[in-house]
């Protein structure tokens, strides 16, 4: 207990202390401000064009990693062959050092030699600038976050299908839900249940917290298009000093990732009847 | 119900099947027919591949050869669905995020509905697919109501026991009245108590039901109190079927014997003498077998045609010392050990003997000679003339 209270709550707490103060970072004194840094938040535009980035970040990475990983899992665990190598490649990305990972992306994206150009003009389209054009680059972030988050989902939804006993699938057939879509819905899908909600608030917290690319590739351009929460925080805290209205952000931050957390112990309060 | 002649109806027949996974034999040229509305209990030690027969019957395996019909129509190839068979599992298989009338409902609502009806919104609006819930959950009433689960029809598997599962398993089994019920070890989860009043639950149910019973199971109580014919199975193939009667007490093989009986048969080494007799070890058993001097036999003698004389009366007999009683109340069974050859034989006693045979005490046993069975070195029973 008092370790858990010295490593998460006093932290949590001192940011939410701080996040009422202007306290400048490195700063000997600090000024008791109330609610300032929240109200300078609400009329602040790039606090919300981050909010805005963030939320439309993770709206396309946790449906599209979800649902591809649920994809791939299913292909895999259906596929006769190769099984130990689909899910060895599918996984890299997990293991990958998402800093290092950043760096191959930004060669591969690169606009005139990245490989991604050059297959597109190989195919006959326009080559694009993708980190640098505002309407793609939070695309293409997003894209390199699906990619990242697609191997753990796969693997925590291959485990949560082996984990189906056989014998359900074979009532169903001779019950006669035996179609492949008919299977899925009847016996898959609400058996992979607490998987599957697992995975989606997993995903959906770690997406939030999308910081590392946007900071190697991006640093938040061009012109505010992929300045996400984490970011601003970062900025505000770190490069701006104001360590106040960083708390602020923070608290903002983490009120979201409570939300999330708290919709998750309900959805495994009702999953009680799976044991 | 119009009632047609068993007889002329076309019941299962299973003609040569054989099976094989990888290298390993499952299954060897079996060949059944069974009754339109017969009660058949495989019946045989785990991993004889009596499971493995059911599972192909039901169409969830594909037998490498050999062919099966199920009411005169051959079904190879066929899904398990078209074969109109229902299955009862070992785990039931109740599917555990629905209630216990989802659960019965399933195979009607697969059958009375399209794809697109069972969609969340269409099913409660469209008015055929209204119709076909009306109907549903009326057949799920009926087939709760005949295992007197209908109070449970709301709750989830995980909160009904054992036992209430396993009549949610066998509900949803009969409310379509399929061709023919499959049962995969169905109380082989229950505790012994419930497991006696669902055998004759079982029983009861097939007779209600008038298809034909395949039961799988491993245990020769569920086979010998149920069964109208049991098929006795062991790796991979049949070594005799015939009513539970006629498997104890004419077994075809010498491991027929050796599975079907508690406390197990006796087998002695015998030869036989000049005037047809038999020789054992410590004594003569007064058969006339008709075979040939000097044959080399298996005797087997079942517990309960072994009569103990608790002292020594010089009247023949095989002379042994008790080791061990098992005294069930009902029943003694004597665990006597052979003067002669050392070998332990079981013999049931009346419970009332059991002062005078106390372990250690020396006994006379004494095999009934119509009783005693006779088994060739290939472990054929031999024919014994009384």
């Amino acid at each position: 207990m008092l370790c858990l209270s010295g490593i998460l709550l006093l932290p949590t707490l001192a940011t939410f202390v701080l996040s009422f103060t202007d306290w400048q970072f490195g700063a000997p004194t600090l000024r008791w401000i109330g609610l300032d840094n929240y109200a300078h938040l609400a009329t602040d535009r790039v606090f919300w064009k981050s909010l805005s980035n963030t939320v439309l970040y993770v709206a396309l990475v946790v449906p599209l990693s979800v649902g591809l990983g649920l994809g791939v899992a299913l292909l895999i665990e259906a596929g006769t062959s190769g099984r130990a190598f689909y899910r060895a490649a599918y996984f890299l990305p997990v293991t990958a050092t998402l800093i290092a990972m950043a760096t191959v992306w930004e060669i591969m994206l690169h606009p005139s030699i990245g490989l991604i150009n050059v297959l597109i003009d190989g195919l006959g389209f326009p080559k694009q600038n993708w980190l640098k054009n505002p309407d793609l680059a939070l695309f293409t972030l997003a894209g390199i976050g699906i990619w990242q988050a697609l191997g753990l989902n796969m693997v925590l939804l291959l485990a949560g299908l082996k984990a189906i006993p056989r014998d359900l699938y074979e009532a169903a057939a001779i019950d006669g839900a035996d179609g492949p879509w008919t299977r899925f819905v009847t016996v898959t899908l609400p058996m992979l249940g607490p998987a599957l909600s697992f995975v989606l608030i997993i995903s959906a917290i770690r997406s939030f917290q999308v910081f590392d690319t946007v900071a190697v590739l991006t640093e938040g351009g061009p012109n505010k298009a992929t300045e996400v929460l984490l970011y601003t925080m970062y900025q505000e805290g770190f490069s701006f000093f104001r360590a106040g209205y960083g708390a602020a952000i923070t608290v903002v931050f983490l009120a979201f990732v409570l939300l999330l957390t708290l919709v998750k112990a309900r959805l495994a309060e009702k999953r009680v009847h799976y044991s | 119900m119009i009632s047609t002649p068993a007889a002329l109806l076309p019941g299962i027949s299973i003609r040569n099947v054989s099976k094989s996974f990888g290298d390993s034999r499952v299954l060897t040229d079996v060949s059944l027919e069974i009754g339109p509305r017969e009660f058949l209990t495989l019946l045989g030690p785990s991993g004889c591949g009596k499971s493995t027969l059911l599972r192909i019957i039901a169409g969830l395996e594909q037998a490498d050869d050999g062919s099966i019909a199920l009411g005169g129509h051959v079904v190879d190839g066929m899904l398990p669905r078209e074969r109109d068979v229902a299955m009862v599992f070992q785990s039931y298989a109740l599917y555990p995020y629905m209630t216990v009338a989802e659960n019965i409902g399933l195979p009607l609502l697969m059958r009375r509905t399209r794809a697109w009806q069972r969609l969340p919104l269409i099913r409660r609006l469209h008015p055929v697919a209204r119709a076909a819930s009306g109907s549903i959950s009326r057949d799920v009433r009926r087939a709760a109501e005949a295992l007197q689960i209908e109070a449970f029809l709301d709750r989830k598997p995980a909160q009904l026991s054992g036992g209430q599962r396993q009549r949610v398993a066998l509900a949803r089994a009969m409310v379509r009245a399929p061709r023919v019920f499959l049962m995969d070890e169905p109380l082989s989860n229950l505790d012994a108590k419930l497991r006696v009043a669902a055998r004759a639950e079982i029983a009861d149910l097939h007779r209600r039901a008038g298809v034909a019973f395949i039961y799988v199971t491993h245990d020769q109580v569920e086979a010998m109190t149920m069964s109208d014919r049991v098929a006795l199975m062991m790796a991979g193939e049949v070594l005799q079927i015939g009513t539970p009667a006629e498997i104890y007490d004419q077994p075809a093989d010498l491991r027929v014997a050796e599975f079907i009986g508690s406390p197990k048969i006796n087998i002695l080494p015998g030869i036989v003498r000049a005037d047809g007799s038999v020789a054992v070890p410590g004594g003569i058993l007064p058969v006339a077998s008709g075979l040939p001097a000097a044959t080399e036999l298996s005797v087997g003698v079942r517990p309960e045609h072994c009569d103990v004389a608790a002292r020594d009366d010089s009247n023949g007999g095989l002379r042994g010392t008790v080791r061990h009683r098992e005294n069930l109340g009902s029943d003694l069974f004597l665990h006597v050990q052979a003067e002669s050859s050392g070998q332990i034989l079981i013999a049931r006693a009346a419970p009332e003997i059991a002062g005078q045979v106390p372990p250690g005490a020396t006994v006379a046993l004494r095999p009934r000679s119509n009783r005693i069975l006779l088994f060739d070195q290939a472990g054929r029973r031999i024919d014994v003339r009384p």
